[in-house]
């Protein structure tokens, strides 16, 4: 071995050890970019299948009328979904806080809210009259197609909506007379006989004049809390204090006239549950492509074409905005689609008009897991007292293109 | 210090045999290397004796009694002590094409050798721990499908690590005073590991995450002869001569494919494969001959001159067929240089301490995409330092380069690395006062 001096040596080592780190460091920051597209083609094991839905079964249930979000009333002729009638049916409450015995020298009248959607001609004027009622009813026992009855003897006042979302009806001596016998009852008593003997108010549209219907909000938010600005019996003293009395229950009778269109190949979707559809799909193994799935979804179409047609120029229906799918495998179908929460919901995709449901997990658990047959229901919104109806292309449309499908995008 | 940075280099070779066999580094950065190793099992890896390294050469017809020689079994034989070396380093690539660019950086443990003379000069063990092919990638791809009504563009982002390493155990034995043969079993393990994450540009489509494994293993030999002349006083080169060859190695790979899923509203880790479609396939290396040759005149300058033919078209990755058809045989020739000047001139002397050392080798690649071939150029500086009191040394290779062609969209990548070989001599059978 050569003889050498130790210290340049061992410098020129520190010197190159310290060169080599620096460019390992320097060199060790990535920034991936796309590269190699010409002969790299991940995107080929991107794949797409479609399959249709096998077959949409019409059912329908007579659901709940009364107690709901709102209370539908008026009269409207769809040529689509049938004339419909609904009174409206309230009962002012016994025992808010702020109502006490009514003083003589009261003013006292009946604030009706409505909540500004209208179902039918924007442009026309909806004539009510309101009655007291004459039998005993219960909101939560209403069905649609239930008929209460109401004393044309004992009409309470009329009032008209046009654009206005308010309407005030002075309520009469008699009637305040008879309400003030049970308020000032401290017996404890008084909330049967007061169900019996003073039923409510029947709000009666003119059938004659009207073309429209319009939905009274009773102001409930969802927990349940009576808001201030709301539906309300009121009294106003010779002060000017106000003091309210809210609905102690509500509901509507509505009757459909059943003679409408009936469309061969669309479905009627109504979230009255008077029309909702079951729906039978199938996954296999071939369908789904692979077990590595991005995405499974099945999706319907709107019958635009049979909506808008079906409507003049000035006529509107309430809005669909979501679509459920409910797992019904026993018990009464209406009952659970009414009182269940759905398995999926899908908000309305205006692009397409249509539902796009995501069925991702529920394909998951066919490929892992089991995934048991059951029955599954199509319904649009809740039955919250709006009429929101909606009709959809059924598995035999004319277009194709329409028909509900499941689109599975999954990496091979 | 270089025996104990030697040492402490292999305990971290050998004390973590996983990350070795898998050829992964799970360190934040610098692990992706060349985007032309995402095809089949990846990209060959070449076996760099550390007799040539500072060349960028494998080293097949070179024999130097103080740096081990890995790429030539037959070579082993003519260790009178035992010899070792553990070369690392860091490569970066720069691709480009014409739908964007890259950088990546890949830190690499490259080999450990260990030859270690059961008969002085005539027969020779060999033990070794280095790769064949590595594959260490990092891609993103974007496109668009149509799904019902939707146009969605997605991201591609897929990450691999791997390749197929072995561990060898040969033997050199000289049958004359020239000639000399060797050969080597070795255990072949295959393991790749790809990560894939897929965005897309619908919020309808949560991303896709999943991974697939590949593990194989199976035997392998390779095979090697040298020559060399006998030194004369009166000549003033002397010539080596060396040859290997490797069969090619079957083995089945089993794959694996693991993904995150939501099943009926819970998120469980799966086997995506479970109907074990494509779970097997066989893959196949390429036969490998190379040749080579070393002139050293009057002991201090060594021109090397090499070929190497791998039948890349025999090859097979049953796994993927559109990859294996791009498979094409390959041929790589190098020459290279070294000067050490401490050999010939006895003076002492700040530059007459160092090796010194030019490689350039062509390589025509093992793949043909689109009728084209991905070249890969090199040129390599080595720079090397001998130990002080011993014949063990430390060599510095910088590496610069280019692999593919812009014909056909395809990437063009510029290479540049950097490389260390701690070399180790007399280490167990020469006892220091020989020295």
């Amino acid at each position: 071995m050569m003889p050498f001096k130790h210290i340049r040596r061992q410098s020129l080592f520190k010197g190159m050890s310290s060169i080599g780190l620096i460019l390992l460091l320097f060199a060790g920051c990535e920034e991936p970019g796309v590269v190699g597209g010409a002969f790299i083609d991940d995107e080929g094991n991107l794949v797409t299948n479609e399959f249709p839905v096998k077959e949409m079964t019409p059912t329908s249930s007579v659901s709940y009328s009364g107690r709901l979000d709102v209370v539908p009333m008026g009269h409207y002729t769809d040529p689509l979904f049938g004339e419909v009638t609904s009174i409206g049916l309230i009962r002012p409450d016994l025992n808010s806080v702020n109502l006490n015995r009514i003083d003589s020298t009261e003013q006292v009248g009946l604030k009706l809210v409505f909540n500004g959607t209208e179902y039918g001609d924007t442009l026309s004027t909806a004539f009510f009259d309101v009655y007291e009622v004459a039998e005993p009813w219960r909101g939560r026992q209403l069905r649609y197609g239930d008929d209460i009855s109401f004393d044309r003897n004992k009409k309470i006042g009329s009032f008209s909506i046009a654009e206005a979302d308010t309407a005030v009806i002075p309520m009469p001596e008699d009637w305040i007379f008879q309400y003030n016998g049970f308020i000032s009852d401290t017996t404890g008593a008084t909330d049967s006989t007061y169900v019996f003997d003073m039923p409510g108010l029947a709000i009666v549209p003119d059938v004659s004049r009207s073309e429209k219907m319009v939905f009274l909000d009773l102001g409930t938010d969802a927990s349940g809390v009576v808001e201030s600005e709301t539906t309300r019996l009121f009294s106003e003293d010779t002060t000017g204090t106000f003091q309210y009395q809210r609905m102690a229950d509500w509901g509507a009778a509505v009757q459909r006239d059943p003679s409408a269109i009936q469309p061969q190949t669309s479905y009627k979707a109504m979230n009255t549950f008077e029309s909702f559809q079951k729906v039978d799909y199938e996954f296999t193994r071939e369908s789904l492509v692979s077990q590595n799935l991005a995405r499974v979804e099945m999706i319907f179409y709107e019958d635009t074409q049979l909506l808008e047609q079906s409507l003049p120029g000035s006529h509107v229906r309430p809005a669909v905005t979501q679509a459920n799918i409910h797992i019904v495998d026993e018990g009464d179908v209406g009952e659970e689609v009414f009182a269940g929460s759905p398995v999926f919901t899908a908000s309305r995709d205006t692009a397409i008009n249509g539902f796009r449901f995501n069925l991702t997990s529920t394909a998951n658990l066919f490929l892992f897991d089991t995934l048991q047959t059951h029955n599954y229901y199509l319904t649009v919104e809740s039955n919250n007292g709006l009429l929101q109806q909606t009709v959809l292309h059924g598995p035999e449309s004319s277009d194709e293109s329409k028909r509900p499908h499941i689109i599975v995008t999954a990496i091979e | 210090m270089i025996v104990g940075f030697m040492g402490l280099g292999l305990m971290a070779l050998l004390g973590n045999p996983s990350t070795t066999w898998a050829q992964n580094d799970d360190t934040p950065v610098a692990k992706s290397g060349s985007i032309y190793s995402y095809p089949g099992f990846g990209m060959p890896v070449d076996v760099i004796g550390a007799t040539t390294v500072t060349t960028g050469l494998s080293g097949i017809g070179m024999y130097d009694p103080t740096t081990s020689n890995l790429s030539n079994p037959g070579v082993w034989a003519l260790y009178r002590y035992s010899v070792g070396s553990f070369q690392f380093g860091l490569t970066n690539h720069h691709a480009e094409d014409s739908f964007g660019s890259a950088e990546n950086s890949l830190f690499s443990l490259d080999q450990f050798h260990f030859v270690a003379p059961l008969i002085k000069g005539r027969l020779g063990l060999s033990v070794s721990l280095s790769p064949m092919t590595r594959s260490n990638f990092r891609l993103y791809q974007e496109g668009t499908f149509t799904a019902g009504p939707d146009n969605i563009t997605f991201g591609i982002d897929e990450q691999g690590a791997g390749g197929m390493s072995r561990f060898e155990v040969g033997l050199g034995y000289r049958i004359t005073r020239g000639l000399s043969v060797g050969a080597a079993i070795g255990s072949y393990v295959t393991s790749l590991d790809n990560e894939t994450f897929i965005y897309f540009s619908s919020l309808r489509y949560t991303p896709v995450a999943f991974s697939e494994s590949f593990r194989g293993s199976d035997l392998g030999a390779r095979f090697g002869l040298f020559y060399r002349t006998q030194p004369k006083e009166d000549r003033a080169y002397d010539v080596e001569l060396g040859a290997t060859f490797q069969p090619s190695i079957e083995m089945e790979l089993e794959r694996s494919k693991e993904g995150f899923k939501s099943i009926g509203g819970q998120t469980q880790l799966v086997n995506l494969d479970i109907d074990q479609r494509n779970q097997f396939g066989l893959i196949k290396t390429a036969p490998e001959l190379a040749v080579g040759g070393t002139m050293t005149w009057n002991r201090a300058t060594m021109i090397t001159a090499e070929w190497m033919q791998q039948q890349w078209e025999e090859a097979r990755f049953e796994l993927d067929t559109d990859e294996e058809a791009m498979y094409s045989n390959r041929t790589k020739v190098g020459v290279g240089v070294q000067y050490h000047p401490f050999r010939r001139v006895t003076k002492n002397g700040f530059f007459h301490n160092m090796k010194y050392a030019l490689g350039f080798s062509h390589d025509t690649g093992h793949l043909t995409i689109s009728g084209n071939d991905i070249v890969t150029n090199k040129l390599v500086l080595g720079l090397g330092l001998p130990g002080r009191r011993s014949t063990s040394s430390v060599d510095f290779t910088f590496t610069v380069g280019s692999r593919g062609t812009e014909l056909d969209n395809l990437p063009v990548e510029t290479i540049w690395g950097v490389g260390v070989s701690l070399n180790l001599a007399e280490i167990m059978f020469v006892r220091p006062k020989f020295q």
